[in-house]
């Protein structure tokens, strides 16, 4: 009696233990249990879970765990369970990230299930598809392109009686514009933001691409690609700009760094012209009276690449650990292709990679919309498409922040700031 | 009774004992044991997520004081935080501890609403709220500009790197509650009896607290800076909130352990991470045994 008892208080004690391992077993009832892992704010949360029940009803059966989660917690928390094989069945993927995802063997080959007609890519452009590919492989399926762009507020533009600004620019086209309209605007009102400090991935790495034809590291990742000289370059660039009192100066711009749009600067009325991802603008664009128009990011027409930016955005995976590989794939077309589907998701990641969905959807929309979709196709047209980025990218992308803040904030000259990044970035490729 | 008849028992206990123990042994040793020890291997690491780990010796942590910049702004934030909020916290709470103590008619709910801050602490929503209470339009500017003070004006208190760690700073004295319900425990323990005959020594009430509360209060004192050193050292969510996760402009508020964070998870750098982690381990421990050390000069054990 004693002994059962004895035995009994450590099953029950040690249950918890046990407890973690048990949640991965699949229902007796032949009923499939897809998790779904995602990033982003409480309304895109919600088109998520009505795709899912979507499907749910179309196919009984089905479950999907969602697991929504904000952007910053959601790298974090993938890399754990990844780092354990425990990730979702379905992952949601973005261009920064795929490959070290990929080359582990974390996401699942795509193209037999092309070939097997669970996955339809007849309405895609081959450009759409080949963004979904890491190292030749088919791990993801596009869920919406957007690229690095610039907006205008038109409304402040008429208001101070601003020239307009071109479609496309040169990267001295548009410091000379901003310079000559800073003179028509009140204090505390700039033409736009610094981004020698901010916005650095995107700005300096479009910047990057055309000045010496590649993005932060050299082509094996044992170096950097650029010189001190060219780094120099870059900041005299925004150097100019803030001795013209162009650009929100450092210690005001702050305040609405990581704010929320509502609170941007060029909502607000604080500069007129913004860089940011183009997806963003018709949500933008909602919060606001005046009129934002869309501009191509700058151009280089003698650089190695006439343009910098490139096309990204959200991708739908298949875990390669996932036991209902076609149950996924069959939801990820789902998500990508089916109408209904994409009439709730509504292009929240850009422009969708099937064409008849995209066309369908440009049909209804905002002239703004129609203007997203088109700078997204120019941009695949036009730029080189990204090449592989450095598995030492966001720290060098740190790293260029920290020296760009203290440039900008007039702890260092640009010629200490240039030579302390260069002594501390040697490092980096260890 | 004799030793062979007793044996047999006593082993029999014991291994019961040791049964009953097995969850906990178990617990301990695959989620704190194995990764302790692992992290201290990977620390003379260059793994990162998702890639083998090669032994290089003592490299993270020569590289953390030779080259990484942003290593030494995060000792430095977080010293200045540690050795300026902990004696303030601990002033303050003390100060409200004898100001409780009274016998006024309704202490208790005084008591109840400076605990306040504490339940509320440092938790996600109250960084958020101290966004918007010290931003540049924030109500603390309103306040002070109303009150005449010009100089504010513009003046962002969470995002200025000059000002921004005080403003944490005052974020953590603010949350005295907890040293401070023990300082007040500790208070009630001190007999009333030792206060009765100094008074009748003469001794006013300066003298009474020099000589007779705060020595009581010393072994409290030791608890309470050794628990707060503790966390203070370790504080990561308000610098986390307050600066989104960046660690401030120029590196403002990259505590120590928001850089330990970044470089792990956003960096992927979990060899040098591991590094970094046993260093703030090594100098909690070692702060704690200096406190301990001086403590036999200060301390007073009513023994």
């Amino acid at each position: 009696m004693k002994k059962l008892l004895i035995v009994s208080m450590i099953v029950v004690l040690s249950a918890p233990l046990f407890a973690a391992g048990q949640q991965e077993s699949s229902t007796s009832d032949g009923t499939v249990e897809l998790r779904f892992g995602w990033w982003g704010n409480a309304p895109r949360h919600e088109k998520h879970d009505m795709i899912a029940t979507l499907f749910e009803e179309d196919n009984p059966g089905v479950t999907i765990v969602r697991e929504p989660a904000s952007w910053g917690d959601y790298w974090t928390k993938l890399a754990t369970q990844s780092a354990a094989g425990n990730q979702p069945d379905l992952i949601t993927m973005h261009l920064n990230e795929s490959e070290r995802y990929a080359a582990n063997g974390v996401l699942a080959d795509l193209e037999p299930f092309v070939d097997q007609g669970i996955i339809d890519l007849s309405q895609w452009s081959q450009g759409a598809i080949d963004t979904g590919r890491d190292f030749g492989v088919l791990t993801r399926l596009s869920e919406g392109e957007n690229s690095a762009s610039i907006w205008v507020n038109l409304g402040m533009v008429e208001e101070y009686g601003l020239d307009t600004p071109d479609y496309e620019m040169t990267w001295e086209e548009w410091q000379d514009y901003f310079i000559e309209n800073q003179a028509k605007l009140p204090d505390g009102v700039w033409m736009t933001k610094d981004n020698s400090y901010t916005y650095v991935d995107m700005a300096m790495g479009a910047w990057l691409r055309q000045r010496v034809g590649a993005l932060f590291h050299n082509e094996s990742d044992t170096g950097l690609s650029f010189t001190p000289e060219i780094l120099t370059e870059w900041h005299e660039y925004w150097e100019e700009l803030r001795v013209a009192g162009a650009v929100m100066p450092a210690a005001v711009f702050a305040e609405y760094d990581g704010a929320p749009r509502e609170q941007n600067p060029v909502v607000t009325e604080q500069y007129v012209v913004e860089w940011m991802s183009s997806n963003q603008i018709v949500l933008t664009q909602d919060l606001m009276e005046s009129e934002l128009q869309l501009h191509r990011m700058p151009t280089m027409p003698d650089g190695v690449n006439k343009h910098g930016e490139w096309t990204s955005g959200a991708y739908l995976s298949v875990s390669a650990d996932s036991d209902y590989q076609e149950a996924a794939a069959s939801f990820a077309n789902f998500f990508v292709n089916d109408w209904d589907a994409q009439d709730i998701f509504n292009a929240e990641h850009g422009r969708p990679g099937n064409n008849m969905v995209a066309e369908r959807l440009a049909e209804r929309s905002s002239p703004l919309q129609q203007a997203f979709f088109q700078l997204t196709a120019d941009v695949l047209d036009t730029a080189p498409v990204r090449t592989s980025l450095s598995q030492y990218n966001s720290q060098i992308v740190t790293a260029l922040e920290t020296v760009g803040e203290e440039i900008a904030y007039d702890v260092l000259p640009i010629d200490e700031a240039v030579a302390k990044f260069f002594r501390e970035s040697r490092t980096i490729f260890e | 009774m004799n030793s062979t008849t007793f044996k047999p028992k006593r082993r029999k206990q014991y291994y019961t004992a040791l049964l009953f123990m097995v969850p906990w042994i178990i617990g301990f040793l695959v989620f704190i044991g194995y990764p302790l020890v692992y992290s201290f291997w990977l620390s003379f690491t260059d793994f990162r997520l998702f890639r083998d780990p090669n032994f290089i010796g003592l490299r993270n942590y020569v590289n953390m004081f030779t080259v990484d910049s942003s290593f030494r702004d995060a000792v430095s934030v977080t010293l200045r935080y540690v050795f300026i909020s902990v004696p303030f916290q601990l002033f303050f709470a003390l100060l409200l501890a004898l100001l409780l103590n009274r016998k006024i008619v309704g202490i208790t709910i005084f008591r109840a609403i400076f605990y306040i801050p504490s339940l509320l602490g440092g938790s996600v929503a109250i960084a958020m709220l101290w966004r918007l209470v010290f931003g540049a339009e924030g109500l603390f500017n309103q306040v002070l500009l109303t009150l005449g003070v010009q100089a504010v004006e513009g003046l962002s208190w969470y995002s200025d790197p000059n000002v921004n760690l005080w403003t944490l700073i005052a974020l953590r004295v603010w949350q005295f509650g907890s040293p401070m319900i023990i300082f007040l425990a500790a208070l009630k323990q001190i007999p009333e009896s030792l206060y009765e005959s100094a008074r009748i020594d003469g001794a006013g009430a300066v003298a009474q607290f020099r000589k007779i509360t705060v020595p009581f209060l010393t072994p409290i004192i030791l608890f309470n800076a050794v628990m707060q050193l503790n966390s203070a050292f370790q504080t990561f969510s308000p610098a986390f909130i307050i600066s989104n996760g960046t660690g401030g402009r120029l590196n403002s508020l990259l505590f120590y352990t928001l850089h330990l964070y970044r470089v792990g998870f956003v960096e992927s750098r979990m060899g040098y991470a591991s590094g970094l982690a046993w260093l703030l381990v090594v100098t909690i421990g070692t702060v704690s045994f200096f406190v301990f050390w001086s403590s036999n000069r200060w301390v007073y054990y009513n023994e």
